[in-house]
């Protein structure tokens, strides 16, 4: 108990007497939330319609008053078509509506009337978000244009609601979310290079040389960083609820289990990836390339896992943040879900468990 | 066998395709200091770490402290003081940090105020380990491996870059602070370190070819190392074809090199006094003093890499604070460490090397070519810098400094940590190239080498308190040896 406590001591002085890794602590999950919350935006996006009216009647100059009168679209009348044209080629707007001259007169016949919508398809997702507001407008002036004609009442009425995220605030998951995949890169960053340092300023040798165990050497960095990085988890936390007012309704003993073993798996990836190459700066390189890219390319914070090739779904079940981020999503929205929970905690307690033994495994009782 | 601490029989490991212990059989006397000595790349610190149960062994046995360190290093380890070569200190935790860790790891109380009286260090308990000097540290590491009077205390060449007055500290706080039992296996570099021990042993390639005691090979140091080198395959005497191809535009000048009242001063402290001295075509000028006198800080002033509070230096009459590049284009430099790019070839290195002093594109091929020759590095233009014997990295940085003919030559400890072998190479080629009128200032820890210089200036705390020749520096300590005479003129100064 002695030499796991004198490690455990040796590692702390040389944490606080280090400022990297404090910084790594506390300035990187400072500057990476607030870019997650000002940075990223998946919600809905506004669009820039451009209308080219040819068919200058009360009907459509109500059409185009009512994509002045929605929060999701701007739109300028244009008197060329010409200018529209080019607007719409150098991306000023992001979509153009063509209104033929004998629009009124066929839908006075009762016959088919046809507006034009061209839309920017080098932005795909702006593109969509265009095409569906534009019927959706097109849609809503049909009943209000047409309603005193046409009193029937339609069939089926949707009435929508979005549980768990009344507002469809993207950020109420992203933040959450993007804990994962900051603590991912703390707990790698931290734990990579304190090996490698060992190794190549000569300690590991005089430290191999003494009485040490290699389960002691193991135990105090898994201790002193577990710590440091349960305080650098907390603070992320922290700022998520009490400063960007993101709604918490789960359990926060639930919260600080379930990111404990998230953070050992971490902790486990940067002291296998230390252990193993013994170079400061061949591991922080490996530490990103196989840590972060990944948690945050595949974790389902940004892009939904259920729409990933198969292959690519497998491969995310090996890592931690998908797992995490299932969880704490749900925990932030929906509250403590025992099935997730469990899952979730179960998963991360294997590839934490996998990661220790490996760790153990790599690290050298000798020399070579 | 009671009366051997270490016994080794048949001994082989190899590192890929290297041998670096060949069959080597060899014991080591309970209760001696021997001395381990050999070219490097001669198995020295793989014999050492193996002994200590850091490495396996391919064949062969070994017993330390009748044990078998493979199978029982656990036995072992207690009783085992080893100081590896960096010392094994953490440069963040500060000296009493330190021994109190080790004292923690090697489960022994914590009694350091012998240590730390024997050592000078309890003035500077709370000192960073990394803020120490070279010599502060070799003694603080040598405390943290005596801790819990261990029984065989195994020393990988402590004394490297560290000068004579830290050294003769050293040895003599090994002899007051060991047991009558205890067993040393000391590796150095230093000849006269290893005459003074009670054994010798001495590797080559890794065997063993010499296992006796020192004085049965020569009475005196300079003697005992003219044997060791014969037995190391000796070492040939001949002209040095750098020098020979020295191609000297050198315009004549009453001083090439001239300090005039450098001053540098870091806050309250000043590094560097007042120094100043001129330097003559084709001399060698020796720079030496104790770890932290000054002399690197001197160094790094005159070749334009740090700016002097005060005062300036002229290479070959250009000043070089007014006119840094003009004045570096005269000047080859060789730093202390190895400042080359570790994972470029020889070819790589030299190739950039030539771009950076402006050697013109259509010559460089061709002057690459005579200096991979001149240099005898042709084997080795396509190895990585990094995986090169120390003695020939060590040519290769001298090659990459000398690749623009330079007029004057930096040399900054160029033989810390090299083999005598090599050493005396380097110094044919000094030689060489003063007589072709290059000027040369070099500093050095190696009291042999001093006599080599034309003139000694010799610093302590920021200041020159005596310069001369090496027999004027003698004759004013009166002392026999170049070293003795460092010792007491340093030591009346303090007084």
């Amino acid at each position: 108990m002695r030499v796991f406590f004198a490690l455990l001591k040796k590692e702390f002085l040389q944490i606080v007497r280090d400022p990297s890794s404090i910084i790594i602590a506390f300035v990187l999950p400072l500057i990476s939330i607030v870019i997650y919350m000002y940075g990223i935006n998946l919600d809905a996006v506004k669009v820039k319609v451009g209308i080219w009216n040819n068919d200058a009647t009360p009907q459509t100059r109500l059409l185009t008053e009512m994509f002045n009168h929605n929060a999701y679209v701007s739109s300028v009348v244009y008197d060329s078509r010409q200018k529209l044209r080019e607007d719409l080629v150098h991306s000023e707007i992001n979509a153009a509506l063509y209104i033929p001259a004998d629009f009124s007169e066929k839908l006075a016949r009762g016959e088919q009337a046809q507006v034009l919508a061209v839309t920017d398809g080098a932005v795909a997702n702006v593109a969509n978000y265009a095409q569906s507001y534009i019927s959706t407008i097109v849609q809503q002036w049909l009943e209000v244009a047409l309603g005193k004609n046409n009193t029937a009442q339609p069939l089926v009425t949707v009435t929508s609601r979005f549980w768990y995220n009344e507002t469809l605030n993207s950020h109420h998951f992203i933040l959450p979310g993007s804990v994962a995949v900051t603590m991912t890169l703390i707990g790698i960053l931290l734990t990579a290079l304190v090996v490698a340092r060992e190794w190549e300023r000569g300690t590991m040798e005089a430290l191999l040389s003494t009485s040490m165990r290699k389960s002691q050497f193991i135990a105090a960095k898994y201790c002193a960083y577990f710590l440091l990085g349960m305080v650098a988890m907390f603070f992320n936390i922290w700022m998520c609820v009490a400063i960007f007012d993101i709604p918490f309704r789960g359990s926060y003993g639930v919260l600080t289990f379930v990111s404990g073993l998230f953070l050992l798996t971490a902790l486990g990836i940067g002291l296998l990836v230390s252990s193993v190459l013994k170079n400061q700066f061949l591991a922080s390189q490996a530490a990103v390339g196989i840590g972060f890219l990944p948690s945050l390319m595949l974790s389902g914070l940004a892009f939904p896992v259920a729409s990933m090739p198969a292959f690519f779904q497998g491969i995310t079940m090996l890592l931690p943040a998908r797992h995490y981020v299932t969880f704490i999503v749900s925990e932030f929205l929906t509250g403590t879900v025992a099935e997730i929970v469990a899952l979730n905690a179960l998963y991360l307690s294997v590839i934490a468990l996998l990661l220790g033994v490996a760790v153990k495994r790599k690290t050298a009782s000798r020399l070579e | 066998m009671t009366d051997c601490a270490v016994v080794i029989q048949n001994l082989t490991k190899t590192f890929g395709k290297v041998r670096a212990l060949d069959n080597l059989s060899l014991t080591f006397a309970k209760g001696k200091i021997t001395g381990l000595i050999g070219a490097d790349g001669a198995g020295k610190t793989t014999l050492l770490r193996l002994i200590c149960g850091l490495l396996v062994p391919d064949s062969g046995q070994i017993l330390t402290l009748g044990e078998n360190p493979v199978t029982d290093k656990d036995m072992i380890i207690s009783q085992i003081g080893y100081m590896p070569q960096k010392f094994g200190l953490y440069e963040d935790l500060s000296v009493i940090e330190n021994l109190r860790l080790y004292a923690d790891l090697k489960g022994v109380p914590y009694q350091f105020d012998r240590l730390l009286k024997f050592t000078d260090l309890a003035a500077f308990q709370n000192r960073l380990a990394g803020q120490l000097s070279g010599g502060m540290k070799q003694k603080l590491g040598l405390a943290c491996a005596l801790l819990g009077n261990p029984k065989l205390l195994i020393l990988d060449e402590p004394s490297v870059g560290v000068d004579p007055i830290s050294r003769q500290d050293l040895q003599q706080m090994v002899q007051s602070l060991i047991d009558e039992d205890t067993t040393v296996i000391w590796s150095t570099a230093y000849m006269d370190e290893a005459h003074r021990f009670h054994h010798t042993v001495v590797l080559d390639k890794g065997r063993l070819i010499y296992d006796g005691v020192p004085q049965d090979l020569a009475e005196n140091t300079a003697a005992f190392e003219n044997k060791i080198i014969d037995l190391m395959g000796g070492y040939q005497e001949h002209p040095s074809l750098i020098a020979e191809h020295y191609q000297a535009h050198l315009q004549d000048l009453p001083y090439t090199v001239e300090a005039c009242h450098l001053v540098k001063r870091y806050g309250d402290f000043f590094a560097v006094k007042d120094n100043s001295f001129q330097i003559k075509k084709g001399e060698i000028f020796g720079l030496l003093g104790p770890n932290g006198a000054g002399k690197s800080t001197s160094f790094k002033m005159m070749c334009g890499l740090s700016r002097p509070t005060s005062g300036t230096a002229k290479i070959m009459g250009v000043d070089i604070c007014q006119n840094p590049s003009k004045a570096r284009a005269h000047l080859g430099y060789m730093a202390q460490k190895f400042s080359l790019y570790a994972n470029m070839s020889v070819w790589q290195n030299l190739s950039f090397f030539a771009g950076v002093y402006g050697v013109h594109p259509r010559d460089r091929e061709a002057r690459l070519n005579e200096i991979l020759q001149v240099f005898g590095l042709l084997d080795y233009r396509d190895a990585v810098a990094d995986e090169l014997p120390l003695g020939i990295k060590q040519r290769l940085s001298m090659a990459a400094a000398l690749i623009h003919n330079p007029a004057v030559l930096f040399l900054d400890e160029p033989t810390s940590g090299v083999d005598v072998i090599t050493r005396r190479d380097f110094w044919t080629h000094i030689r060489g190239l003063a007589k072709k009128g290059v000027t040369v200032l070099i500093t050095t820890h190696f009291m042999d080498e001093a006599e080599f210089c034309d003139r000694i200036s010799l610093f302590y705390k920021g200041e020159t308190i005596a310069l001369g020749t090496p027999q004027a520096l003698k004759d004013k300590a009166e002392s026999s040896s170049m070293e003795e005479a460092f010792i007491r003129l340093i030591k009346e100064r303090e007084a």
